[in-house]
């Protein structure tokens, strides 16, 4: 039963009916959500301005709230968007938050600094399928599109990163977690102490990492993990 | 009913839009106030010049006129935007009377920079007063051998031990030698901590 406001009377039929095209509008109008972690501010406006253009609903999470937040919208098909150039210390949450969200196979777009292509390699290693330079930040971001996976063209420079793409396999729960503890600034002696594993698992899971994310030098290692640990000079 | 008149030199369009954003969102909240993005460069009628040096890679080579904008004397006009690994740019251009904006500051505000430049006083963000505190330490007080300073610019470029050893014409375990001394006067432990001082070290040089 349903009081009109402007006729000053009880319906009951159209009520039903005013709900079901409710339903109805929200099923077919609902706009794609979408979940923004940006620690800086001018990038945060220009991304949140871009996305707006494309009627996108978005929430902006913190990195406090980037577990529980994401967790909460494990039914809806939504898009998760992050900026890692200004993440600093909180690099390894917002990893570990995109690798729980493209568990649950929702789309990802991640804005990455200048750096070289290991990152990039990473991010897919993440399951990421949107990967944009964050200087061009706007122009990339206007052609995202979720049906279609894209790779800033910055990143695929190098011949052997653009070879070795489609190679990339996703990286397990353990690997990540070695990796992150790696770019801690840990050896193994110290993690297999701290997750109560042999040494040899940890190997063992550090050679699978890079495996996986066709890793081939030391060098490229190495500069993976200093950008992990979240280097970063403002502060 | 007061206008702002900016002048935007602004290359990068991501910068230009965060810009416009935060402007729009000042200019909600001040009914009373506006702003208007100006074409000519006018140094009578406008009352912020936006330069874009985030893709300048040294002070040298500058646009005449770019350069003649950071001699005129109310640097207050002016408006600097910076990325926060041109340490070296910022050192450089705190001397000079502009104001400086580093793009990927985590939090600042519009207001402050407009409210500034009407005061005629320069506006330096937070990141660039913490860069400039911190004067960068620069390995000039070690001293390397002209062999490690080969070796060290082999690193640098990301090459391994193996790498170098042929570039030079040296054995394994001269390099492995030299290494382990840069290693020694830099005070690092392992190839992590080696990355993450060199890094830093090319980052300063910017």
């Amino acid at each position: 039963m349903y009081f009109d406001l402007q006729t000053k009377k009880f319906y009951m039929m159209e009520y039903i009916d005013f709900i079901n095209a409710l339903i109805s509008t929200c099923l077919t109008k609902n706009p794609p959500h979408l979940f923004l972690y940006e620690s800086r501010l001018l990038f945060r406006r220009a991304a949140r301005r871009c996305l707006h253009e494309k009627n996108y609903v978005i929430t902006d999470i913190g990195a406090e709230l980037l577990r529980t937040q994401i967790h909460t919208s494990k039914q809806d098909l939504s898009i998760f968007a992050a900026g890692l150039g200004g993440a600093g210390e909180d690099m390894s949450s917002v990893l570990q938050a995109i690798y729980s969200v493209s568990s649950l196979k929702n789309d990802i777009v991640v804005w990455l600094p200048e750096c070289s292509a290991v990152l990039m390699k990473f991010m897919l290693g993440l399951g990421v399928n949107h990967v944009l330079y964050e200087d061009r930040l706007y122009t990339e971001l206007k052609l995202f599109d979720p049906t279609l996976p894209f790779i800033s063209p910055y990143f695929l420079r190098e011949k052997s990163a653009a070879e070795s793409i489609r190679r990339i396999k996703k990286l397990s729960p353990a690997e990540l977690a070695t990796v992150l503890d790696f770019s801690r600034g840990l050896d193994v002696h110290a993690i297999s102490a701290f997750r109560q594993i042999s040494d040899k698992t940890v190997y063992t899971h550090r050679k699978n990492a890079m495996k996986n994310l066709k890793i081939e030098s030391a060098t490229e290692w190495f500069k993976l993990l200093t950008f992990l640990k979240g280097f970063d000079f403002t502060r | 009913m007061f206008t702002f008149n900016i002048v935007s030199r602004i290359k990068n369009p991501t910068w230009y839009i965060g810009l416009t954003e935060m402007l729009n969102t000042m200019m909600l909240g001040n009914p009373l106030w506006k702003y208007q993005w100006l074409n000519v460069c006018d140094v009578t009628h406008t009352h912020l010049i936006i330069l874009d040096f985030t893709d300048v890679q040294d002070n040298q080579n500058l646009p005449d006129q770019d350069a003649l904008l950071l001699s005129m004397q109310s640097g207050y006009q002016l408006l600097v935007l910076l990325k926060s690994n041109q340490q070296h740019m910022a050192h450089e251009l705190y001397a000079s009377a502009c104001s400086l904006l580093f793009v990927d500051e985590r939090q600042f505000h519009i207001r402050n920079i407009v409210e500034l430049s009407m005061k005629q006083r320069r506006y330096i963000s937070p990141g660039i007063e913490r860069c400039v505190a911190c004067a960068p330490v620069l390995p000039l007080q070690i001293s390397f051998t002209p062999a490690e300073k080969k070796i060290l610019e082999g690193l640098c470029r990301g090459m391994n031990g193996v790498e170098i050893s042929k570039m030079l014409f040296r054995s394994q375990k001269t390099i492995s030698t030299h290494k382990r001394r840069i290693m020694l006067k830099l005070g690092v432990k392992n190839d992590y901590e080696l990355a993450t001082k060199i890094d830093f070290f090319q980052a300063t040089k910017n």
